[in-house]
């Protein structure tokens, strides 16, 4: 099973102008990989994220995954794949303010058909102990700080155990002792099969990567390790 | 998503959303407040319009006063050949007495009843008593009320006493012995005491005559007291449109029927649904507008949590389901608020009218008022929101996530 992404391009227009943020972005994502993408600030990452997890469309190009051209699908389909198949680590967390950790943890659980809602508690526990945030299940995010906002998101994106996994920049906020914490994780679920997508500055995350990208001003190259 | 998650998720942000909502709870509880008072009046006027529809026989009678000239016998039978009309009669009226005595001979100790003569023909008394009788000279049919008073009984029999006048200042009282024929029910009149017996009318010109002086052919020229009639329709369908013929041929006869007053209550009680009809739709759209505006308001603030519910795999028509059921606990809660305000007020008002010694109003609260009351405020709700909800549960993923 693969993402591929075929010349894909995203354009945006701002102030009738128009901005190409991606050109041509060719790729081949593999199950059972880390793959890093990597690129200066601005140079359209969190956009192909976007766009390979489904909440933005391509301007031109196709993105498959597996044999299925995703054009083809409706917003229901999509989000099939969203809630069922992949789980996304906000760059900026995204956390729900009014809900505590516990509840925002719990959030892809209330439209996954695949886990009893008697389960949900100890999945959800189970989940937050993994980051370590278990005694902080009770706090809103505002009570927190980003780096522990920060291992809620991932908290939240590992409790479906999805078979894809976006995420952006996921160790921005962290010290060096939960950055392992986290890659660990993420490395246990590339050896079971899933894809993992990190978007990154660090070196230790592309250490732990099986591949990795590099855009720039919108345009995409494999770097060869 | 589970209907059960939906309501504890919809709870939950609807508890957070709570203070938003104040403006909602108000709009909709002066909505429900004016609705229930309208309600709650035209009800008891027409309630009480009812009572008095289904308490009255009298539907059938019409009275009738000229206020120039006195009727004639010719006019009178004129009123008689109406179509509709059972019957009618002069409204005469004397007074006299009903004296029961243990002996013919011994005045001490006996009983008597003052009542009111009133002379009626076969006619008259079957239309008045649904009796077929034919009253001879001596016969009266007494009011059911004088029943087994002092063994009145049908067949007894009594003295009638009644005035006569030597002059214009002395007289005596003379007595006559009569036969009760029957007893009937009396119609509510104006012009009626409740103590009417109905005598034959050459009983009644005797004791005319012998009250005024003069011949009963004399009284008769006279057209003493020939001012007003009572006419009883065949039925109550009919009440009208013999009031109708009535008032275009005889303009200066004034006519009066229970008929009249029982449908002008009604009549009240739509006047009081219309205007009150109005208020409460023209509230139900100010309401609209201002529930549209802060629920669009306060949906705009949660355009970031819906985004990311999205973005984890909420379906537009979760999103939708998860606003509709939101705005389906506001709305319940706004029928308890709002008609808990009502009934406050109520008993607050009856306090009030209670210190003015005024008539207490009922506090209770119909089912059918609580299934409008709830009616209107969800059909309110849902008016005011489905709108916003649609396009709130469409928007766009990246945009809103992105201007966080
Ligand atoms: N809707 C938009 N309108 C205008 N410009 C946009 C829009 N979306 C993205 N851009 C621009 O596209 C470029 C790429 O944005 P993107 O968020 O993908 O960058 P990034 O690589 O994730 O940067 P960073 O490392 O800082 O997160 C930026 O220059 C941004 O300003
Ligand atoms: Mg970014």
């Amino acid at each position: 099973m693969k993402l591929i992404l075929r010349d894909v391009c995203k354009d945006v227009t701002f102030n009738d102008q128009r901005i190409h943020i991606l050109t041509n972005v060719n790729m081949e994502i593999r199950y059972g990989e880390i793959t890093a993408i990597i690129g200066s600030s601005g140079s359209g990452k969190t956009t192909l994220l976007n766009i390979m997890s489904l909440i933005d469309r391509v301007s031109s190009g196709n993105y498959y995954i597996g044999d299925v051209n995703v054009s083809s699908w409706d917003d229901n389909q999509k989000s099939e794949f969203r809630r069922a198949y992949s789980s996304i680590v906000f760059q900026q967390y995204n956390l729900v303010s009014r809900l505590s950790s516990y509840d925002n943890v719990k959030l892809p659980l209330l439209v996954n058909r695949r886990i009893n809602s008697s389960d949900r508690r100890a999945i959800v526990l189970e989940s937050l102990k993994r980051l370590g945030m278990e005694h902080r299940k009770d706090h809103k995010p505002s009570t927190l700080s980003g780096g522990e906002q920060q291992r809620i998101a991932i908290a939240r994106a590992l409790v479906n155990n999805p078979a894809t996994i976006f995420a952006d920049e996921p160790t921005g906020n962290v010290d060096k002792g939960n950055e392992s914490i986290i890659l660990k994780a993420f490395r246990d679920m590339a050896e079971e099969g899933r894809a993992v997508i990190i978007v990154t500055h660090s070196e230790t995350v592309r250490d732990y990567s099986n591949k990795v990208f590099r855009l720039k001003h919108g345009e995409i190259s494999e770097v060869v390790q | 998503m589970k209907i059960r998650d939906n309501i504890e998720y919809g709870g939950s942000s609807f508890l957070s959303q709570i203070r938003h909502n104040k403006s909602i709870f108000i709009v909709l509880s002066i909505v429900i407040i004016v609705f229930n008072m309208t309600y709650s009046l035209a009800m008891s006027v027409k309630a009480s319009s009812e009572s008095e529809i289904t308490d009255n026989q009298n539907l059938c009678y019409i009275e009738g006063t000229s206020y120039s000239d006195a009727i004639t016998t010719d006019t009178l039978n004129e009123i008689r050949a109406i179509e509709g009309v059972k019957s009618a009669f002069f409204h005469r009226l004397i007074s006299c007495a009903i004296e029961i005595k243990a002996d013919d001979d011994v005045k001490e100790g006996f009983m008597g009843y003052q009542v009111s003569a009133v002379p009626v023909d076969k006619r008259d008394i079957e239309a008045i008593t649904g009796l077929q009788l034919v009253l001879g000279e001596n016969d009266i049919i007494v009011n059911e009320s004088y029943h087994d008073e002092g063994g009145l009984q049908t067949g007894t029999e009594v003295f009638l006493s009644y005035n006569y006048s030597y002059n214009e200042y002395t007289g005596t009282r003379k007595e006559v012995k009569v036969r009760i024929a029957g007893f009937y029910k009396q119609p509510v009149l104006n012009a009626w005491p409740d103590d009417v017996i109905l005598v034959d009318s050459s009983l009644f010109d005797t004791m005319q005559s012998a009250l005024y002086m003069l011949s009963a052919s004399d009284i008769k020229e006279a057209q003493m007291d020939q001012t007003a009639i009572v006419i009883i329709a065949d039925d109550v369908s009919n009440t009208n449109k013999v009031a109708g013929i009535m008032k275009e041929r005889y303009e200066t006869i004034r006519l009066n029927y229970a008929l009249k007053a029982a449908e002008g209550l009604p009549v009240f009680a739509q006047a009081i649904f219309v205007v009150g009809g109005i208020i409460v739709i023209s509230l139900i759209i100010m309401s609209v507008v201002v529930i549209s505006s802060t629920m669009g308001n306060m949906l705009k603030n949660r355009l970031h949590e819906i985004g990311i519910i999205r973005a984890i795999g909420f379906k537009v028509a979760d999103v939708r389901q998860l606003l509709i059921i939101e705005v389906t606990i506001i709305a319940l809660s706004a029928v308890c608020i709002s008609m808990g305000s009502f009934y406050l007020l109520m008993v607050l008002l009856n306090v009030i009218l209670a210190k003015q010694d005024l008539f207490l109003l009922a506090l209770e609260i119909s089912g059918s008022q609580i299934l409008w009351s709830t009616g209107i405020t969800f059909f309110t709700m849902y008016i005011a929101t489905f709108k916003i909800i649609g396009k709130t549960s469409k928007l766009n993923i990246v945009e809103v996530l992105r201007y966080e």
